[in-house]
């Protein structure tokens, strides 16, 4: 029997209580449109929840709060209040018994690999410099080409063949160059001549990687205010509601069904409907079924699940670190929590810590399918190979698995999500949005921005959720802030601080300045110049010589005829003074104007270069 | 990908700073160069003159049959300036103006607009 909700007349219904559901619906509460959020699950949050077990918080993975997005710093700071702590960072990376810090340094770097490894890794890295790969075509590619192959094989291709579980040189190098793709040369030239104005992008990330923001209780906290929220304004979540069908019809979803633990099932109706349900989940819900090309790319996605043990110390500090990252190869786990360094809240006794260990994982592995005691029994194993900790220490432990926590960029995705997303542009009321609704390895905050933009679509707007974490997203962004760009009729960004006149003035002159100094001087108009003027001078010279009849200065005038071919104090003179001149001129101006324009391309190149390398620098972060 | 990311990037740098050919604004280039000019004189001139000797400036005082007045001496120093500077004024000036009408006839509408300042 199929019961119909009737609790509003048109509300809008998000599926997923995630990050991107949660932010959908609290911008739509915003500008007055009601939302049922349907959650499958029990908690909200989605990857970004906080977990409990007997009072020990632990995230699924570590979730750093920052973003560039000055909307969604704001909207943090306005669901969570003052319990959003700035937290320091410290990361290291676990590699054959030694530990490295991380971000990487030169100097610790090579010191804790041993004198003969350095010099490998130097070798390499001279030879990746002088003789790059042509073409960045996978992720292997893109790291040697700017670390050295020997740096790539420590410090990258262990771990992030864990995290992904498939070959290096079998992804894409596309999620790694998007985060260069935005890089502001203009904005890093400005911080490279002008240190002391105004943050930008290179700042920004040696800021964030230093300290970043964390809700007191874990990020499931951020999301358990933001239910809340939402439920005391009339948006409520129906939690263990898992959508299996989403009806349309011309163009248009008409309805929706869930199926509840007890298997009821329930009809949702609405004018809007958002989905942060993974893609490959929502075409296989769409009713009728898809064209079976739609369906086949829809079944090519893949997601990489993932599985954390946490244990219970009786120590109270194990390592200083808020995570690890573990590289070598002979274990299996990919990176270790220490919840305590997060935040203190995040563990209920303070003379012991809890440790959650990540390991990355196929839902067909054999690990997947082994009971909570043996896995337990290999987190302690792992962890006491490693030398973090001793068995007789661990009080306790828990499991918790993550099914689809990485949607997978393998060489197949992009065509598939470009199949998927042509194919959902024909419904007018569906909008996919967060990390799995839109396949895409989206970090938090791009996971809420992808809600703001379908709410704001929802009420009229035009934006591109899928612009959201791409190189279109700056245009986006941009327009985000301006209330009318274009035809667009789009929100206002709300700044957290807004300039005074006279901070704009000053930046806008400052780029002015930067946009100036480095704009090409034409050589040959340089040159030109430089000659007509040179020529004409001299023959002006020698005329006023010969007009005056300045015996006495003529022949040490006629001494330039040493430089230029057949001078001398004449008229004849004059006309090849005023030819050689220009020719001389012309050579000077232009060999002035190409060496101007070379140093600045070269300054600018090798200040690009050094913000290139201060954003990889955490790489890793991003694996 | 077609390109690699080096040159994908030179493209996106040249197309944000580097793609606009700069026009010289011709008053502030003709002041740079009558600064440069006027300081050479002067400063060759006060030189000689702290050196020193029987004939000081003997080759230099000749500028005095372009240069109506000057002469080595430390009046000649500000005359020199002066006239140093006319020179390099109206030099830097013309180099403005010449670059500035070869870069409008060599690029149009390419070249930045508004005219700007180098140097």
């Amino acid at each position: 029997m199929i019961s119909k909700d009737v609790s509003s007349p048109t509300p809008v219904i998000i599926i997923g209580a995630g990050p991107a559901g949660l932010t959908a619906a609290y911008e739509l509460e915003k500008r007055g449109c009601k939302s049922i959020i349907l959650e499958a699950g029990n908690d909200v949050g989605g990857i970004s929840k906080t977990v409990s077990y007997k009072s020990y918080r632990f995230d699924i993975g570590g979730h750093r709060f920052f973003s560039k997005s000055p909307y969604v710093n704001q909207l943090w700071r306005e669901i969570l209040g003052d319990d959003f702590l700035e937290r320091p960072r410290l990361s290291r990376i676990y590699y054959r018994g030694r530990f490295f810090d991380y971000p990487l340094k030169a100097l610790n770097a090579l010191s804790g690999l041993g004198s003969f490894e350095a010099f490998r890794v130097m070798l390499s890295y001279a030879k990746s410099q002088a003789l790059p790969h042509r073409r960045d075509k996978n992720f292997e590619d893109w790291v040697s080409n700017r670390f050295g192959y020997r740096l790539y094989k420590i410090f990258f291709k262990t771990y992030t063949e864990k995290v992904w579980g498939i070959p290096c040189n079998q992804i894409s190098a596309d999620w790694a160059t998007q985060r260069i793709k935005n890089l502001s040369l203009k904005q890093a030239l400005l911080n490279a001549l002008l240190p002391n104005g105004k943050t930008a992008d290179g700042e920004v990330i040696t800021t964030l990687i230093e300290k970043f923001h964390y809700p007191r209780q874990g990020p499931g906290m951020m999301w358990e205010r933001c239910k809340a929220i939402l439920e005391e304004t009339g948006n409520p979540t129906q939690h263990g509601e898992y959508v299996f069908k989403v009806c349309h019809e011309n163009h248009r979803v008409t309805c929706i069904l869930s199926r509840n633990a007890a298997g009821e099932i329930k009809e949702y109706n609405g004018d809007h409907f958002i989905s942060s349900m993974p893609l490959r989940t929502l075409m296989k819900s769409l009713e009728p079924s898809p064209p079976d090309d739609i369906l086949h790319a829809a079944s090519d996605l893949r997601y990489r699940d993932y599985l954390t043990v946490v244990l219970i110390i009786n120590r109270e500090n194990v390592f200083p670190d808020n995570w690890i990252y573990i590289h070598s190869p002979e274990v299996k786990m990919g990176r270790i929590q220490n919840y305590k360094n997060w935040s203190a809240d995040m563990v209920p006794d303070q003379q012991r810590t809890s440790l959650g260990l990540e390991y990355f994982l196929w839902e067909k592995d054999e690990e997947w399918r082994w009971s909570d005691e043996r896995l337990i029994e290999l987190g302690v194993r792992e962890c006491a190979k490693l030398g973090l900790i001793r068995p007789e220490e661990v009080a306790d432990g828990t499991v918790v698995r993550m099914k689809k926590a990485y949607p997978v960029y393998d060489h197949f995705y992009h065509d598939s999500v470009s199949k998927l997303r042509d194919y959902l542009a024909h419904f007018k009321n569906l909008q996919t949005i967060g990390r799995n609704g839109l396949h895409r390895y989206n970090n938090q905050d791009h996971s809420m921005l992808t809600g703001v933009y379908a709410a704001h679509n929802v009420v009229g707007n035009s934006l591109d959720v899928w612009s959201v974490n791409t190189e279109k997203e700056y245009h986006e962004s941009e327009a985000f802030g301006k209330p009318s760009a274009g035809e667009r009729l789009v929100p206002v960004r709300v700044e957290p601080q807004s300039n005074t006149a006279a901070e704009v003035l000053h930046e806008n002159y400052a780029q002015q300045l930067i946009q100036d100094f480095f704009s090409k001087i034409d050589p040959i108009a340089f040159g030109s110049a430089v000659g007509i003027v040179t020529g004409l001078m001299l023959f002006f010279v020698t005329a006023i010589v010969l007009l005056k009849d300045i015996t006495h200065i003529a022949p040490k005038l006629s001494l330039l005829g040493h430089y230029l071919l057949g001078f001398d104090t004449s008229w004849a003179g004059a006309i090849i003074g005023l030819c050689e001149g220009a020719f001389g001129g012309f050579i000077f101006g232009f060999s002035i104007a190409r060496l101007r324009n070379w140093a600045t391309s070269n300054y600018s190149a090798f200040v690009r270069n050094r913000l290139e390398a201060k954003v990889n620098r955490d790489l890793l972060d991003k694996v | 990908m077609e390109l690699t990311q080096v040159m994908a990037n030179h493209i996106r740098d040249q197309r944000e700073i580097g793609e606009a050919v700069i026009h010289v604004k011709s008053g502030v280039l003709a002041f740079v160069l009558a600064v440069m000019c006027g300081s050479v004189i002067f400063l060759m001139t006060a030189w000689l003159l702290i050196k020193g000797g029987p004939f000081p400036g003997y080759h230099l005082r000749l500028l005095g049959e372009f240069f109506i007045g000057y002469t080595v001496s430390w009046t000649g120093c500000f005359i020199g300036f002066f006239y140093g500077a006319t020179v390099g004024a109206t030099a830097g000036w013309a180099i403005g103006a010449i670059y500035n009408r070869i870069v409008n006839f060599r690029f149009g509408n390419h070249s930045k607009n508004n005219e700007n300042t180098v140097n």
